[in-house]
């Protein structure tokens, strides 16, 4: 069903549920890794392509939601479908204020986990085209000289030229040399797509 | 045997302790000594006085220092005044004085020794005597003592049974506390297979090709294993929320559905004895708020409890009718449910603390099933009681109000 790149990660410390799901999942044609636990998962080199990450409320060592914890403090906003063998009600609450996209009942039907799977990996596909422009719009800012970013700064600002070289006491011509380079490095077709570059940059920092 | 011998010994000492009796008898010895002495002395007066002197000194041994000096005395007499007219003596008269005084000396000195170790004996077997009742007193006390102790030892065996058996009782339920306990996590252990079992039948019909020989029958049967898997999971979680701990929850409920799920739950262990329930259909009951677990119980208590006396009648008349129906009662609206049972019905005697706590009719029982049920129905406001049944068996009624749900 999604014939890409997507990866489906399962963290399961019960062998015949994670190899069944993972069984399962890949009958229903998706890529699957599956772990034993939240420190293999960790430790993992994952690759960055959207992805859903599935876990067993209850394992020994980190448990899934303290795995989820660590995760949101490291910055990765995977999103999570978890498992439980007990229909655990404040548990549920406390792990999808936390950002989960389902919480599972086991023994689940197949339905409602590649429906939760199908659903987490859409929005995950667009929050990773957005990761990689982010990541993209990065890479070129930091191609940039300070002299560079000084002067894109200012131009997406509004001002003219030579209003620029008046701020940074440069003559216009440089300047104009410079904004020239700045629209080059970052790839702008127009002033009106490097201020919304400008404003990408500027929210993530 | 001892009581015998001292008895024995104590009817001398009585003889001899009348005070006329000891100076009688010395007086009547001295006496017939003399008097024979007097009539051996017409015969022949050579024959010395000695018998005289014998009987002095027996009288001091029988009657003690007293009698013994009496008899000196008057063997003295005797002697001075009966021996010195002989015809044959010799002596000086100042001789027949020292002699007579030196007989009489010795006399006093041996009927006082005999005397004295007389009254030494008399005090020795007085002590004996005494010391004997006081070991026959000590020996009854002991013997007292001893019957009270084998009382407390009996006492304390019979105490020590019951304790056996409340310990028993209490590992019993202690047991049973812990399966509940277990049932958490022995739900998990088995859903996880069953999950894994659902798993693998929905992932192999995905698998099946489209041009399979027979696959339409493949794909029933493995979406059949997916369900029963399904179905036994369902099972567990019934189970599960039976013996979870959590407190009450009283959500409004429809009874004829809690009936079908505990009917459900007891279906096999019913059919394992030969049971069959009957839950008669009726009219719709208003929804009452209760804790849907805690009426569960009640429900399955009282199955149970039917199925269990049903075990010594004929397999054909082991059926449990289970009636629910709207109804009043002073006035108030109520919903009413019998369960009847076609069993061995409840003993008369037993009637009266059948609710109590730790009463059981059953060699097996704890007798907390309707206790327990009892104080369940009634934290709903409402009652379970013992009610007449025509025929054989027993029928119970649990009686909830219906009306104003907040008070339930």
């Amino acid at each position: 069903m999604n014939p890409d790149d997507a990866v489906v990660y399962v963290v399961d410390d019960d062998l015949s549920s994670r190899r069944s799901l993972e069984f399962l999942l890949r009958a229903s044609g998706l890529n699957v890794r599956a772990f034993a636990s939240a420190k293999e998962f960790l430790a993992f080199p994952r690759s960055d392509s959207p992805t859903c990450l599935i876990l067993d409320v209850r394992m020994p060592g980190l448990t899934g939601l303290e795995l989820q914890g660590e995760l949101t403090k490291a910055g990765l906003h995977f999103p999570i479908i978890f498992m439980t063998g007990h229909g655990d009600i404040p548990m549920s609450v406390q792990a999808m204020k936390a950002g989960a996209v389902e919480f599972l009942t086991k023994p689940y039907r197949q339905d409602d986990m590649l429906r939760a799977i199908t659903l987490a990996i859409a929005s995950d596909r667009v929050a990773h085209r957005e990761r990689l422009e982010m990541a993209e719009l990065e890479k070129r800012h930091a191609r940039l000289t300070p002299r560079e970013r000084e002067v894109m700064a200012s131009v997406v600002t509004g001002l003219l030229n030579k209003q620029v070289a008046a701020e940074l006491g440069a003559s216009e011509k440089t300047i104009k040399a410079h904004r020239a380079r700045v629209m080059q490095k970052m790839e702008a077709a127009s002033l009106a797509d490097l201020v919304r570059m400008s404003e990408k940059l500027g929210t993530k920092a | 045997m001892s009581s015998t011998l001292g008895m024995r010994i104590r009817a001398t000492p009585s003889l001899r302790n009348s005070a006329s009796v000891r100076y009688a008898v010395p007086l009547v010895t001295v006496v017939g000594a003399a008097f024979v002495t007097t009539e051996l002395h017409a015969i022949n007066a050579h024959i010395p006085a000695s018998l005289v002197f014998c009987a002095a000194i027996f009288s001091g041994w029988f009657g003690g220092v007293g009698p013994g000096l009496v008899a000196a005395v008057i063997s003295s007499v005797f002697i001075l005044f009966n021996l010195i007219p002989s015809p044959y003596t010799v002596r000086s008269l100042s001789e027949e004085v020292i002699r007579v005084t030196i007989y009489s000396i010795a006399v006093f000195f041996v009927a006082w020794v005999s005397g004295r170790q007389r009254q030494t004996e008399e005090q020795l077997e007085q002590a004996r005597n005494k010391l004997e009742e006081t070991v026959q007193d000590r020996t009854a006390e002991l013997r007292r003592a001893n019957v009270e102790l084998q009382a407390e030892i009996s006492e304390r065996k019979v105490a020590e049974e019951s304790l056996q058996a409340m310990e028993a009782e209490l590992a019993h339920v202690s047991r049973l506390t812990m399966m509940g306990e277990l049932t958490a996590s022995i739900a998990h252990e088995v859903n996880q297979p069953l999950g894994a079992i659902m798993n693998y039948a929905n992932a192999c019909r995905r698998l099946l090709p489209a041009h399979l020989e027979n696959r339409d029958q493949i794909d029933l049967a493995l979406a059949s294993i997916a369900e029963d898997a399904e179905r036994a999971s369902n099972v567990i979680a019934r189970i599960r929320a039976l013996s979870k701990k959590k407190p009450p929850e009283k959500v409004p409920s429809d009874l004829r559905a809690l009936i079908d799920e505990v009917v459900a739950i007891a279906k096999y262990k019913m059919l394992g004895r030969g049971v069959s329930v009957r839950v008669e259909p009726g009219a719709a009951l208003p929804l009452l708020r209760v804790d849907r677990i805690q009426i569960q119980q009640v429900l399955l208590n009282l199955l149970i409890n039917g199925q269990e006396a049903m075990e010594a009648v004929p397999p054909k008349d082991r059926i449990i009718e289970i009636c629910a129906r709207a109804d009043r009662s002073e006035g108030k609206a109520v919903v009413i449910v019998t369960v009847r049972d076609h069993g061995t019905g409840v003993n008369p005697d037993d009637q009266a603390r059948l609710f109590e706590a730790f009463y059981s009719t059953k060699a097996e029982g704890i007798g907390l099933g309707l206790a327990i049920s009892r104080s369940i129905v009634e934290s709903h406001g409402g009652g379970l009681r013992l009610i007449p049944t025509e025929g054989a068996g027993a029928t119970f009624q649990v009686l909830f109000p219906a009306e104003d749900p907040a008070q339930a």
